[in-house]
């Protein structure tokens, strides 16, 4: 018996299946969690900033009813790119696909909220965009959309790490938020935590 | 009774029972603001499952019609919209088991977050008003009408409850039109926020604001000697405010012995027979 | 590898699970994903932005604003600075929006084949109609039913030229062109409810479904403040004690059709004590008035009560702004006498000029189309009843907002005109009982669609004009009927001289002075300009129109615009807010009161027939007070054959109990004092 004991190893089968399962949990499994997709459009933050002059509030401002823009719709693009003006493929494409076929672009949004979750913007102007969301107006390719396949919550752009970004202050994931993220800002802030001064 | 919190804001609404036609324009309106699925053939699909309508329909907002029981002549009718009275003592929320409804934000609206809800209909039983529907079937929009869907309230699964939150997305947007112009949020002026309802009413029989605010048309309101509430006496302490000139209509509001009179004044709270 | 390597492998693998993401991760993921519920539809994301729009299905053109979420249009809000609107909703306009989705909506054009309806292209449809039409000259015709839109003109003016025949829908603006032609004016009636502090409506339902009702219910609610005393008094005369009625601080019962009576002996008690009008014809007027119309034959005629009367004309004669409005209690059938009658009565009071106006009808600027009154001379009713006896031909017979198989009397013969006419083009929107009789079907687009405007409703208080342009994307294959109506014309090698029907509108703000690119704003433009014609009083003490139908018991239809107009039937957001008490189940409910239940032998909940003179229809019963003695109550709007799943098959539709009789008179039918006879089903 204690010969039998020996031939099988001692530790190392429960060291086999230690790091097997930490490949599988920190590797596979967020492999097979989270999809990837890109952008429809190569949108270029950095060319519209830098090259272009504009700035953030050209596009992302406030109507005088208090709703935010938010992303531009294609008519307020065509305003300027109602035929095609520099060289770059994505705008051609853009023109091509989107302007000449009066459509809108199926963007997609690194910070979606579920439906059941009212956000206001008016009310959080005077934090930083970048408390939210990443950086975008560094942003030249935009990130790979990482969606959560169980729960649709995006992961805000970032590598897939489960809850916050990589590189990023770990308070907040600037993907989709989970509820707690919000509660916790807003008693930071003694904010109410009403349940419908988020829900709705 | 436990108590519950009080706030500087009522957000109150007042219905003049004496100028509301029966019209049904706050119902279809509140429909399309709430994102209510149109039911087809709704009443003869309920009725043939043998509940009373009145359990199964998803609407938030019902016009009553009172009639004063009297024949010929003397006979006389008033109909009477009902929303959600928005308790000061909510009974549903108090019997809910899962804080899936509360009475927790500044301005008194009884909240329901619905994915939190897990329809055991406790809130239903409890509530004296019938405010409270609950989804039988899951909402099922004519192909394409999904488009139509509003932002401002999400789409409820079957196996919940709902009901009227007097258009709360409208406050929140009212108070954003407020922080962006620059003035206070918790400062709405008079008529800055309006349910869908009040908005459409097409003789103005919905008045609408804060209650305890005096620059509000509504704090006169409420003090009329012709205003009352729905079951007062219970206890409930409605934010919802009727006014009638007419006496029979207000002794109908609650449950008057023959030889009672109505109550003169809808303000001096409940529980005086508790 | 044995099982203890296997076990050890397996607790080395669990030890290394707990410190992975797995569970804690999927724990937490499966609850977010229990709430999320990703099979329900999803909603936008983006800010409302609002448009101004006039609601077109909306018969008091109530000008509202229209929520717009991404292109779709989502929602209705008030609009404040529009005449008509005064920021409400009304039931229809609050509808409209949802209907643009409707599945009773025609998505593109269709041709009725052998099988059924086939989907064909635009140009497709263009060929047949201009072939057809080419073929039919002379034997054209067209019913409209829009009575405040300039596409009338388009129309008018391709008919004339194919030298066929135009008609309108018959309604309260068809009465009132009627009524001003037989007194010597021209033009709109127009109501200052505004300044009014007496208001006497005859039969007219103003608050819910006559005239400018959105409007006149907002200075009803201007007037009655909630809280303070009235400043105005508000009585309603008529059978059933409708959505009017209920609010106005006093109720007369009146029999249908009374409205023409009642004024007459309100102006026979004004003439007793001494009230004159410098006016054409008063002499005759007096006179005619003088042999009929005593209190007690008033009395005895539409059970209003003589002292009642006597009052009402003192505290007439005593208000300083009186208006009376007068109609039908369902907005048509009434012909032009009532009206009449009650001008006669408002000239007596000294109100012509004040409370009630005359005010410039809307301007032509389509060549050809003829004035607007020569295109409400004709009655539609006995053309269709031609039609449908074979005695009128009609080659092409096309339809354009209106649903005559379903929303006149004599329905059947309403129908079978559509069956046997030999070529029936529909340009509805729905496919209602109409377009699914017709051989062609070229579906107009929706308000918030299109290009179209809107002039002066019947009863509005001042002239008023707003152009709608098209806020979203059509949903379907859908175009303007009056854009395909050029080119049809063009096609014809007929140059109506527009290109396209918004040039006609802009050429329309052009002739009335407004601005255009205001009025493509949403902004309504109006003048407070009016006629000081003097009307002439001789016509107005006509005799009256004899009950229609040897029936024990006057029938009162009852239009709730939540049930649907004669245009459309129930939309899907008001499904709702139909009550108990005017559908039980898929069973239309008709009212009447106790003791005309006892009378008639039926009881509460019974079902019943009714036979009228235009058919039959079963019905239950509801006994309530709101109607008066000798009355039986019957909601229209129901019993439709067509449309969709919220309406078709529900109820039984009361029109079909209603027949027409001719009133030489004036030369319009009338429909509005039916009998009905009662029998426990």
């Amino acid at each position: 018996m204690v010969k039998k004991a020996s031939s099988s190893g001692g530790a190392l089968p429960f060291f086999v299946g230690f790091v097997a399962m930490l490949f599988v949990g920190w590797w596979v499994f967020p492999q097979a969690l989270f999809s990837k997709a890109e952008q429809p459009i190569r949108f270029s933050h950095v060319i519209h900033v830098d090259d272009g002059g504009m700035s953030c509030e050209d596009c992302h401002y406030f109507n005088d009813d208090g709703s935010f823009s938010g992303i531009p719709n294609t008519e307020s693009c065509a305003e300027c790119h109602s035929d095609v003006m520099g060289e770059d493929p994505a705008e051609e494409q853009f023109v091509n696909e989107y302007v000449n076929e009066e459509k809108e672009v199926e963007w997609l949004v690194y910070q979606d909220q579920p439906d059941n979750v009212f956000f206001s913007h008016a009310a959080h102007q005077d934090k930083d965009c970048t408390t939210c969301h990443p950086n975008m107006s560094e942003n030249d390719t935009p990130p790979t959309h990482y969606k959560n396949v169980l729960t649709g919550y995006s992961n805000g752009g970032y590598k897939i790490v489960f809850g916050r970004g990589v590189g990023v202050d770990p308070a907040y994931s600037r993907g989709t938020m989970k509820m707690w993220e919000c509660e916790r800002c807003h008693a930071e802030n003694g904010q109410s935590n009403a349940c419908y001064v988020c829900h709705r | 009774m436990a108590g519950f919190k009080e706030f500087n804001i009522r957000w109150s609404m007042v219905v003049d029972i004496d100028k509301c036609t029966g019209c049904g324009a706050c119902m279809t309106a509140c429909n399309k603001e709430n994102n209510i699925a149109p039911q087809e053939e709704a009443k003869a699909r309920l009725e043939s499952k043998g509940f009373p309508t009145r359990f199964k329909k998803i609407e938030w907002l019902t016009i009553y019609e009172l009639s004063n029981g009297k024949q010929g002549g003397d006979h006389d009718t008033a109909f009477l919209p009902r929303p959600c009275m928005q308790c000061g003592m909510p009974s549903c929320v108090s019997v809910c088991p899962a804080i899936a409804t509360d009475k927790n934000e500044e301005g008194g609206i009884v909240s329901q977050i619905y994915p939190r809800c897990f329809g055991c209909r406790y809130c239903m039983a409890s509530c004296p008003y019938h405010a409270r529907v609950f989804n039988w079937d899951q909402p099922i929009f004519p192909e394409g009408m999904e488009k139509q869907l509003t932002p401002n309230v999400s789409v409820r699964s079957r196996g919940v409850v709902e009901k009227c939150n007097f258009c709360h997305h409208r406050l929140m947007y009212a108070k954003d039109a407020a922080r962006v112009a620059g003035e206070d949020p918790e400062k709405l002026a008079d008529g800055a926020y309006m349910p869908a309802c009040a908005e459409a009413c097409p003789t103005g029989a919905i008045s609408f604001g804060d209650v305890k605010n005096p620059e509000h048309e509504v704090h006169e309101l409420a003090k009329s000697p012709y205003a009352f509430r729905l079951l007062e006496r219970l206890g409930t302490d409605p934010q919802v405010y009727y006014i009638s000139k007419r006496e029979w209509v207000r002794k109908q509001g609650d449950n008057y012995l023959e030889s009672e009179g109505a109550a003169a004044h809808g303000g001096n709270g409940g529980g005086q027979h508790g | 590898m044995n099982r203890r390597t296997f076990l050890t492998f397996s607790a080395g693998a669990t030890a290394g699970l707990m410190i992975t993401p797995i569970p804690w991760k999927l724990t937490d993921d499966a609850s977010i994903w229990t709430q999320n519920w990703q099979w329900n539809p999803k909603v936008p994301k983006r800010a409302i932005y609002f448009a101004e729009m006039a609601s077109k299905l909306d018969p008091s053109g109530s000008g509202v604003k229209v929520a717009v979420v991404n292109g779709n249009a989502v929602g209705v809000a008030g609009n404040v600075d529009h005449p008509l609107g005064k920021g409400a909703v009304s039931t229809m306009a609050a509808a409209e929006v949802g209907l643009l989705h409707s599945p009773a909506r025609v998505r593109q054009p269709m041709l009725k084949t052998a099988t059924g309806f086939k989907a064909i292209s635009w140009d497709e449809a263009e060929t047949i109609l201009t072939g057809k039409l080419s073929e039919a000259r002379g034997e054209v015709a067209m019913v409209s039913g829009d009575d405040t839109g300039s596409a009338n003109e388009i129309f008018a003016a391709l008919v004339n030229g194919l030298d066929g025949s135009f008609y309108m829908m018959p309604g309260e603006t068809q009465s009132a062109h009627k009524a001003l032609e037989m007194m010597g004016g021209e033009g709109r009636i127009a109501y200052d409810i505004e300044n009014a502090d007496y208001v006497l409506f005859l039969g007219a339902d103003a608050l819910e479904s006559s005239g400018t009702s959105t409007r006149n219910a907002r200075v009803f609610s201007e007037t009655h403040p909630t809280g303070k005393a009235a400043s105005a008094k508000y009585v309603y005369a008529g059978p059933v004690m409708n959505n009017t009625a209920v609010v106005c601080d006093q109720w007369i019962q009146a029999k249908p059709g009374a409205a023409a009576t009642v004024a007459l002996g309100l102006s026979r008690i004004l003439m007793d004590n001494g009230a004159v009008a410098n006016a054409k014809g008063f002499a005759s007027f007096k006179q005619n008035v003088a042999q009929g119309y005593a209190p007690a034959h008033v009395e005895r005629e539409t059970g209003v009560r003589a002292d009642v009367l006597k009052k009402i004309a003192r505290e007439l004669a005593a208000a300083k702004r009186p208006l009376v409005i007068a109609g039908s209690e369902f907005g048509q059938g009434a012909g032009a006498r009532a009206l009449m009658a009650s001008l006669g009565l408002n000239v007596l009071l000294g109100q012509m000029g004040q409370s009630v106006k005359i005010i410039p009808g809307a301007p032509a600027v389509v060549q050809g189309a003829g004035s607007e009154s020569e295109r409400y001379a004709a009655d539609v009713i006995p053309f269709l009843k031609g039609v449908a006896e074979g005695r009128d031909g009609a080659k092409v017979l096309m339809v354009y907002d209106a649903n005559p198989a379903y929303g006149l009397p004599q329905t059947q013969a309403m129908a079978k005109a559509m069956d046997k006419a030999a070529y029936t083009v529909s340009f509805s929107s729905f496919m209602d009982e109409t377009a699914e009789r017709a051989n062609l079907i070229m579906p107009n687009s929706m308000t918030a669609e299109r290009y179209d405007d809107l002039y002066t409703p019947h009863g509005a208080g001042t002239a008023t004009y707003s152009v709608n342009k098209p806020l979203v994307k059509s949903a379907f294959d859908t175009r303007t009927t009056a854009d395909v109506m050029l080119s049809v014309a063009s096609r014809l090698g007929m140059d109506l001289g527009y290109a396209s029907f918004k040039d006609v509108l802009q050429a329309k703000a052009t002739r009335l002075g407004a601005s255009w690119s205001s009025l493509r704003q949403g902004k309504a433009w109006t003048s407070a300009s009016a006629s000081s014609a003097q009307l002439n009083l001789a016509p107005c003490a006509a005799p009256a129109v004899r009950a229609i139908g040897e029936g024990t018991l006057a029938l009162a239809p009852v239009v709730k615009h939540n049930i649907g107009t004669s245009k459309v039937a129930m939309p899907p957001h008001s499904a709702g807010s139909i009550r108990d008490t005017e559908l039980s189940g898929v069973q239309t409910v008709v009212q009447m009161n106790a003791k005309t239940a006892r009378m008639s032998g039926v009881k509460a909940g019974e079902t019943v027939k009714l036979m009228g003179p235009g058919g039959e229809m079963t019905a239950q019963v509801y006994v309530s007070e709101k109607v008066m003695t000798g009355v039986v109550a019957a909601p229209l709007g129901f019993g439709h054959t067509a449309w969709d799943g919220f309406s078709k098959g529900v109820g039984e539709n009361a029109f079909k109990l209603l027949a027409a009789a001719d009133d030489p008179e004036t030369g319009l039918s009338v429909w509005s004092t039916n009998r009905v006879t009662i029998a426990t089903a």
